[in-house]
């Protein structure tokens, strides 16, 4: 009941953030030319700088000289942002600049490309997984974390992503399991997926500073052999457990079991989605960097705070928030290796630069509620669901519409034990949620162009003619 | 377009260590055997009980009758697959994608035994997966949904390439017929939520409604779904899967719970006096 309320919760938040992404979208393309090139530059050196500190002497602090001048000017593009989106909210109801697109959202384009798109790149669906969710889980080697015992801990923490593809998360000072909190520390980030349950190690030879791609493997392959082999240990501890127990501490083996209990496989396979895992350093953010970063949590905050209800709960609400943000600490994730584990199975390093230059889909933050509205139609939209798949010649007992993007939605088929997600790209771009929910209207029902909503039985009946 | 979701995703490409490692040679059974039964003995409360059942099962395993005998492809894995339990697969090593194609023209069937990275030795019981979900990579991989169904003990190797086939026989929990097993399982519930509510509380998460974890399940397979959720000790899991005794299981399961919660209740009291401990 609980992840329901919570899924419908991101449901709304996405919905939310809609409108205001479409205004951010086009401050960006506006503004993006002047800051990008000297953050480009400080970004280097910021990676280059953090990369040789966190193999030398992986608990100091990294003090990056030029990224000052940057985050100055990261601040100003940013505020630059806001101004626009003040703006725009003048106007809520009016339609974005046609001339800006080239078209009106709800007008027919013939590709101007022979070749159409039919999906995004992988670099645009690794930003978009980022961008889309708020929370990642965190998995801490043995020798970072503070629990005591000496395998892997993970734990789930909010993070923010800006413009320029720097995450930032918030950690709240009761709940981290850091050792040395004010030291970078490696880890690894999971997005938009779960750690996986027996996690295998890849190298990033593709990287040019070797060092920190075998960064993984030093840190991580060790302690992934102690999961394996506790009674190896050379001095077995007894906590009282069976014999077979014993090297088992009792905080790890009691978070297993919970993450065991929460775990659904089945629902895993019937909606897959993307994931991102990123291996990096978590860097204390500087103090000129924090006013920056807690804007952007509040950012996200007021939307959480404009789906309060109950007027009687908002000073509360307000006051654990204020409590929040006083004891809590933030950390911006250097980068090391990207990988990206598609809904189609398909797995691909992402390079940082590709990620970084790589926009989010336009439609980011309304896939949950498109999604969500789709299958509240019931029984109707699985039927055209299904007779949509039949015509693409797909055997399709059950089908799923698991995600939507700007250039297509993805269907998940099942027959029998059988699986398959398939791909049904859109003739021409959606560049907004009604327009996203028209195309796929359009797709399950061919000839509804001639008719209205209210003609939705009719339609239905055309279906099956 | 990522959805919201807290489940588990498929494990990323590369030839784990523990399949690396294994080793392709016959399985040492009476060695394994006979480790498991001496670390068994040292608990002094099963160690009648374990004993006497060795013996039986010894003793039947001298005539092994033949059409007892079925053969079953077998997956080395880094995991114990109890029976019920639900476990996501990635296939990507060549010769579980040969034995993969072989199972989708014949049984959506094959035997996961428990393999200790390290050691590569693999255990000499283990359990049925049964395939009942499957899809079709990129580059013939294969993503996997399997349930467990029945226990096996491997009697023999038939062969080990291009993947391992063994001889098995079933494995069944015999009744006891002693004790209240409802009331045992019920105990082991309550310790469980205890548990689960206390490991959340020291990792700030927030409390949720408790759950029903029985589920109206019987006492023998609430048994193996709680030893499916001992993910952190693998060969305690491993010890569970063996036993042929429900009340055994049980009441050992209950043990390692009861332990459990006695470190965390003292942590969680640590931690109420000073919060900034882990």
């Amino acid at each position: 009941m609980l992840m329901s309320l919570l899924e419908i919760f991101k449901s709304d938040i996405s919905n939310s953030k809609g409108p205001s992404h479409c205004h951010q979208s086009y401050t960006d393309e506006f503004s993006s030319s002047i800051p990008y090139k000297r953050t480009s530059n400080a970004r280097n050196r910021v990676f280059d700088g953090c990369g040789s500190a966190n193999l030398s002497v992986l608990s100091s602090r990294c003090k990056i000289p030029f990224f000052g001048s940057a985050f100055h000017v990261s601040s100003g593009g940013h505020d630059l942002g806001l101004t626009k989106v003040s703006v725009a909210a003048d106007y809520s109801d009016s339609v974005p600049d046609s001339s800006f697109y080239g078209y009106h959202p709800l007008e027919d384009l013939k590709p101007s490309k022979r070749v159409q798109e039919t999906k995004l790149s992988a670099s645009e669906v690794a930003r978009t997984t980022v961008e889309a969710n708020s929370s990642a889980v965190l998995v801490f080697p043995g020798a970072i974390h503070c629990e005591p015992h000496d395998h892997n801990s993970w734990s789930e923490f909010k993070y923010v992503i800006d413009d320029y593809g720097d995450i930032f998360f918030e950690i709240p000072d009761d709940e981290n399991i850091l050792e040395d909190p004010g030291a970078s520390n490696p880890v690894k980030a999971f997005f938009g997926m779960d750690v996986p349950r027996y996690e295998n190690t890849r190298h990033h030879e593709e990287y040019n500073i070797s060092d920190i791609g075998n960064l993984d493997q030093i840190i991580f392959d060790d302690h992934y052999f102690e999961i394996m082999d506790s009674e190896a240990r050379d001095i077995p501890i007894d906590w009282g457990m069976p014999d077979t127990s014993n090297g088992v501490h009792p905080i790890y083996f009691a978070k297993h079991l919970s993450k065991a209990i929460s775990m659904d496989y089945d629902r895993k396979m019937d909606y897959p989605s993307n994931g991102v895992s990123i291996l990096g350093c978590l860097r204390p953010a500087f103090l000129d960097e924090e006013s920056y970063i807690r804007r952007l949590f509040l950012s996200e905050d007021r939307d959480d705070y404009s789906w309060e209800v109950q007027g009687d709960d908002n000073p509360i609400t307000s006051s654990r928030r204020d409590e929040n943000d006083m004891s809590s600490s933030l950390y911006r994730l250097e980068i090391v290796g990207i990988e990206l584990l598609s809904l189609y199975g398909a797995e691909s390093s992402i390079s940082l630069q590709d990620f970084q230059d790589a926009e989010p889909d336009i439609l980011v933050h309304s896939t949950s509620a498109i999604i969500e509205r789709f299958n509240n139609r019931g029984i109707n939209s699985s039927i055209a669901l299904k007779a949509l798949c039949k015509k693409k010649g797909l055997h399709a007992e059950e089908a799923n519409l698991i995600s939507v993007d700007s250039l297509g939605m993805d269907v998940r088929v099942f027959a029998g034990a059988q699986v398959q997600t398939h791909r049904f790209p859109f003739k021409t771009r959606a560049t907004t949620e009604m327009a996203a929910e028209k195309k796929i209207h359009q797709l399950l029902f061919p000839r509804s162009r001639r008719r209205k909503l209210k003609c939705h039985d009719e339609s239905l009946k055309d279906a099956f003619r | 377009m990522a959805l919201p979701s807290t489940v588990s995703s498929p494990s990323f490409k590369s030839t784990p260590p523990y399949l690396s490692a294994f080793n392709p040679k016959p399985l040492h059974l009476p060695a394994t055997y006979r480790s498991i039964n001496r670390r068994s003995c040292k608990l002094l409360s099963f160690r009648c009980s374990s004993s006497s059942f060795s013996e039986k099962h010894h003793n039947n395993a001298n005539p092994p009758k033949s059409d007892d005998l079925v053969e079953l492809p077998l997956f080395p894995l880094p995991l114990v697959l109890f029976p019920g339990a639900t476990i996501p697969l990635q296939i990507f090593e060549f010769r579980y994608r040969v034995m993969m194609q072989t199972l989708l023209q014949s049984d959506l069937r094959f035997g996961v035994v428990y393999s200790d990275a390290v050691s590569g030795s693999a255990a000499g019981i283990g359990c049925v997966g049964e395939i009942v979900k499957h899809e079709r990579l990129v580059d013939d991989r294969f993503f996997l949904i399997c349930k467990g169904q029945e226990r096996f003990r491997v009697t023999d190797l038939v062969r080990t390439k291009p993947y391992l086939v063994a001889k098995v026989t079933w494995l069944e929990d015999r009744p006891s017929g002693e004790e209240n097993l409802d009331e045992l399982a019920n105990e082991v519930e309550v310790l469980m939520k205890e548990v689960i509510r206390l490991s959340n509380r020291l990792n700030g998460k927030p409390d949720k409604e408790s759950q029903d974890l029985r589920k109206n399940q019987f006492p023998t397979p609430f048994s193996f779904f709680v030893g499916s959720t001992f993910e952190g000790a693998p060969m305690e899991q491993q010890a569970l899967l063996e036993l042929e005794d429900t009340a055994a299981r049980l009441k050992r399961e209950r043990e390692t719970l009861r332990n459990t919660l006695n470190y965390l209740t003292a942590a969680s009291a640590v931690k109420d006096v000073f919060p900034s401990q882990p």
